[in-house]
């Protein structure tokens, strides 16, 4: 009787431990699920409060939008401040490679805006060669250089790789639940972009957009915290790297944005809806060194490990 | 003798549910891969001619679910926001919203158009949602699919 007992027992263990471990399997595939919108950051809308969200997704802008940027606010290009190639054999770990594969990605991106050709070419190259070494199978239409470089002075196409190749890492470590390597793609470009800014403008008398755009980078960051924050693990190189966007929101606290909407404009003529608004953007003198000084010293970590 | 039999039918159907919860997890896994095929295949080409930023925000849904993107859209940029949906969904509503939560654009006034092409004079964070449309007849299928949010901007001259 107590033999059966203890049997009964075991197989009713087995059965609870197996529930347990399916639900917790199929919680991990869904980590921003069912989340309350009433416990997202304060940007999230006050409607929300009592419905459930299913998924909520966070993007941040485009390094290619940053590079746009520089060039219209009449930067020139500078090769010395992207990453040099060679530097990508020093980057061993997996955290290390997908934060400059962000990097490069952001320089590449610098080099098309600006038309720079080879230097756009020599990135891709890198590119390849860390997707490699992460394990990311490549389209090997998409990487064929001699195809790249024969096409490469049609714009066009050239953009056109840059965001096959972000889009396309970007599917394949989501569906092969490697959230973690995407996070950190997206949080080195979003770092060497805005680097690549900061170090384009000039420090005693900024230009008035960029450092419009330096001071609204406090929104991006705050998406981009919230991008990474369910990947991410403690005791492990990811951890720091929110630990330190965090670091630098701390100081982006002083930055003030305040906008208003004031209601939408549609020229039919051109086809264009705008919406019109306000925003008072304020940043001073020691907050903006702060960032700079914080973004290159978290570049410096990252490229140099 | 019926104690032996007894504990031997629990332990298949425990091994049933240990199989059953594992075919799922794999299914599950499964339909999300095919999510995101659906959305290189069939919604990324719709952001044409404006540019893919490149970050893919598919879910697989259930009639009634919500789901939003958080995006910081820049000054005197042009974009385009798509909401992209299976067919077996229906018309999808979806809205623009600033962070002080006024709309500013809504598709169910737009015939319920699955894009919207703007521009904002301000830098600003927007709330793109969606809520998928629920069965009007009573006892239908609950239906699902997938979904995506997808954001493209144009290259200025």
């Amino acid at each position: 009787m107590f033999v059966s007992f203890q049997k009964n027992l075991a197989v009713q263990k087995i059965i609870f431990f197996s529930i347990i471990i399916f639900l917790t399997s199929a919680c991990n595939t869904s980590q921003e699920k069912k989340v309350e919108a009433s416990k997202t950051d304060q940007a999230t809308t006050n409607s929300q409060d009592k419905k459930l969200v299913e998924q909520i997704f966070y993007n941040v802008p485009s390094p290619l939008e940053m590079a746009q940027m520089t060039r219209d606010a009449g930067m020139q290009f500078n090769s010395e401040l992207t990453n040099p190639t060679e530097k990508k054999q020093y980057y061993i770990d997996q955290t290390t490679q997908a934060l400059n594969l962000g990097v490069y990605g952001a320089d590449l991106s610098y080099a098309r805006i600006f038309d720079q050709v080879q230097e756009a070419v020599n990135f891709l190259a890198v590119i390849r060669e860390l997707t490699e070494s992460l394990q990311i199978p490549q389209d090997k239409e998409t990487f064929a250089l001699d195809k790249i470089e024969k096409h490469i002075n049609n714009r066009d196409t050239l953009l056109h790789i840059i965001t096959e190749i972000y889009s396309d890492m970007d599917i394949y470590l989501k569906e092969n639940n490697r959230g973690i390597v995407a996070a950190m793609i997206i949080t080195g470009g979003w770092i060497e972009g805005n680097y690549l800014a900061l170090q384009s403008m000039n420090k005693e008398k900024p230009n008035e957009k960029v450092l419009r755009r330096v001071a609204e980078q406090k929104l991006s960051l705050a998406s981009l915290i919230e991008l990474i924050k369910p990947h991410v693990r403690t005791n492990h190189k990811s951890g720091q790297v929110l630990a330190d966007l965090e670091e630098l929101y701390v100081i982006y606290e002083d930055v003030t944005i305040e906008t208003k909407n004031s209601g939408i404009e549609t020229d039919s003529g051109k086809g264009k809806t705008t919406i019109k608004g306000n925003t008072r953007v304020e940043i001073d003198q020691e907050t903006l060194q702060s960032i700079q000084s914080f973004i290159n010293d978290l570049r410096k970590d990252i490229t140099n490990p | 003798m019926l104690i032996l039999y007894k504990n031997s039918v629990k332990m298949k159907n425990a091994i049933i549910i240990i199989l059953t919860a594992l075919l799922s997890f794999t299914l599950i896994g499964e339909a999300q891969g095919q999510c995101r095929k659906y959305t290189k295949k069939s919604c990324v080409p719709k952001l044409d001619p404006y540019i893919f930023n490149g970050q893919v925000n598919s879910a697989l849904l259930n009639e009634g679910d919500i789901a939003e993107l958080m995006l910081t859209f820049y000054a005197d940029q042009e974009y385009r926001v798509l909401v992209c949906a299976e067919d077996q969904l229906g018309d999808v509503n979806f809205k623009l919203k600033d962070i002080n939560d006024k709309v500013l654009f809504d598709n169910s006034k737009h015939e319920m158009a699955s894009l919207w092409d703007f521009t904002s004079n301000t830098t600003q964070q927007i709330i793109v949602e969606l809520e998928i449309p629920e069965s009007d007849e009573a006892g239908e299928k609950l239906k699902n699919g997938c979904v995506a949010i997808l954001v493209g901007f144009k290259e200025t001259e």
